[in-house]
């Protein structure tokens, strides 16, 4: 397979954006690769419900 | 070498940036970006300064990613060297973002997040309707 990309002229007026957050990218130019990767955990056994007591404190 | 740009951007605008977030202005060869979250959220404020670790295995374990040694065909022909833009208003860059004005060359980013809710007592539950 051959893909053929032809880029012609860009010129963007504003770009408002609120918030960039958790290994986000703005990125205004070129690139060959991007990878991303993200995980998010909130299983059941997350929701505590109970007493006052510290959650798996460190050492 | 692939082709790439000259990005043109006549004005920048962030309010916050904050926990290793960058604004990177310039090209780059290679990003590699990554962000461990625990929240913990609490129905009051309490805050003991000592919790948390990062054990688990949504933190310990790999994301694995592709390798970049795929051979693709790619022809990229660029009509106008620039890329133009006015203006950029960002309110706010956290966890580990990044603002890149320039042409890079390989991007890898990771987010991994473990989310905690402590409730106090459990809720009456709601009736269901017949």
């Amino acid at each position: 397979m051959i893909f053929n990309v032809v880029n012609k002229d860009i010129c963007v007026g504003s770009i408002k954006i609120r918030a960039i957050a958790s290994s986000s990218l703005l990125l205004v130019g070129d690139t060959k690769t991007i990878q991303l990767a993200s995980a998010f955990d909130t299983p059941p056994e997350s929701l505590i419900v109970g007493p006052l007591v510290s959650v798996a404190p460190k050492g | 070498m692939f082709q790439r740009r000259i990005s043109h951007v006549n004005r920048l605008n962030v309010d916050t940036l904050i926990f290793s977030s960058t604004i990177q202005l310039g090209d780059t060869k290679f990003i590699d970006s990554t962000n461990y979250t625990f929240a913990l959220q609490r129905e009051q404020e309490l805050f003991y300064g000592n919790e948390g670790t990062f054990n688990d295995p949504v933190f310990t374990e790999d994301i694995l990613f592709a390798p970049l040694d795929e051979s693709f065909a790619l022809n990229t022909t660029h009509t106008s060297p620039f890329i133009h833009i006015d203006f950029i208003d960002i309110g706010g860059v956290t966890a580990s973002s990044i603002i890149h004005i320039g042409s890079t060359q390989d991007v890898r980013m990771q987010a991994k997040i473990k989310n905690i809710r402590h409730l106090f007592a459990e809720r009456e539950r709601r009736r269901q309707p017949r």
